[in-house]
């Protein structure tokens, strides 16, 4: 029974259905054709990091450039790691924002650090930041399922 | 008393020998024959490039080519690891959009039957059984392009399809 399936497996021939077989024949013995076209598997993840690492220098310079006219150098300081830190609520130089290219990266913010004010509400209590420009409340209170989750009904 | 390595084809004859094996390989690996022939294209491409590096003395042709081509077929399912969402079945027995080999892959029961059944083989089963059915190596062969022990690969394979016979089976 094996043998018999062994058998038939052995004659099932699938190459007839390739559409490439005398395309790619062709292909690969045209006259002149330059044999080390395609570069060996293994480089091709050392190229692809190469190229990431090209183009994170090439974007780290601007944005350096630009994080020093927005912010102005007083701001930035020294962290252990050599690189510039942010300290402190800076006000944004708003006459260099147009041409900023930090400006026009879509949810880029400056990190910042602001003191939070304990504030009692209703149902607990919660932590309150007030920023230039907004008030951010993080509240801590009990909750029950139904709040947290919608009920559909017909 | 030694003796010599056998001559090594020019690539041509390579091509039109080994097509068929290459191609039945990577489609017991691969189920889809878009990506079969996809694959079979990179193995042909690899191989023109290191054709002049073969060294027969290291071991038969149709060995280097196989090797290749495991290699692709990893490197296909590698790739693809990003997609690895897509239902097996999108992948399977689909016709292609060719009508003529589309009705011929419809009529033809076994072929049907056994690509829907690889499913249900782990990869080395299939990997194995691709070797052994689609490459039409022997098992002496088989063993020393994986490593393993003629036995081994003998008990592996007797075991693959007995479950791809019951996986057959089982659809009728």
């Amino acid at each position: 029974m094996t043998g018999e399936l062994e058998q038939r497996l052995a004659s099932i021939d699938f190459s007839g259905e390739s559409r490439v077989r005398d395309s790619l024949r062709a292909r690969l013995l045209a006259p002149g054709r330059d044999r080390r076209a395609e570069p060996a598997p293994v480089f091709i993840p050392l190229r692809l990091g190469f190229a990431l690492a090209a183009l994170a220098v090439a974007l780290l310079a601007p944005v350096r450039r630009d994080a020093l006219r927005l912010f102005g150098s007083e701001g930035l300081s020294r962290g252990p790691n050599g690189l510039p830190v942010l300290t402190g609520t800076l006000p944004v130089r708003h006459a260099m924002r147009e041409r900023s290219l930090l400006m026009t990266l879509p949810a880029v913010h400056p990190m910042v650090t602001a003191q939070a004010e304990v504030v009692r509400t209703p149902r607990g209590s919660a932590l309150r930041w007030r920023l230039p420009g907004a008030v951010v409340t993080l509240e801590r209170r009990t909750t029950s399922l139904e709040e947290l989750f919608e009920k559909r009904t017909l | 008393m030694t003796s010599d390595p056998p001559e090594t084809p020019d690539f041509a004859t390579l091509y039109d020998r080994h097509f068929s094996q290459v191609y039945n390989y990577a489609r017991w690996r691969l189920g889809d024959p878009a990506a079969t022939d996809d694959v079979v294209s990179r193995v042909f491409e690899r191989a023109l490039a290191a054709f002049d590096r073969f060294d027969p003395a290291k071991g038969p042709v149709e060995a280097w080519l196989i090797g290749i081509a495991r290699n692709a077929v990893m490197d296909h399912f590698r790739a693809r690891r990003w997609t690895s969402w897509l239902p097996f079945d999108l992948f399977g027995d689909r016709p292609g959009p060719d009508p003529e080999a589309g009705a011929a892959l419809a009529e033809d029961e076994t072929r049907r039957e056994l690509l829907s059944a690889l499913k249900a083989l782990d990869a080395r089963e299939r990997d194995l059984l691709a070797l052994k059915f689609g490459a039409e190596m022997t098992n002496r062969a088989i063993a020393a392009q994986l490593g393993m022990t003629e036995s081994n690969v003998g008990v592996i394979v007797h075991r693959a399809v007995e479950k791809l016979r019951a996986a057959m089976g089982e659809k009728r």
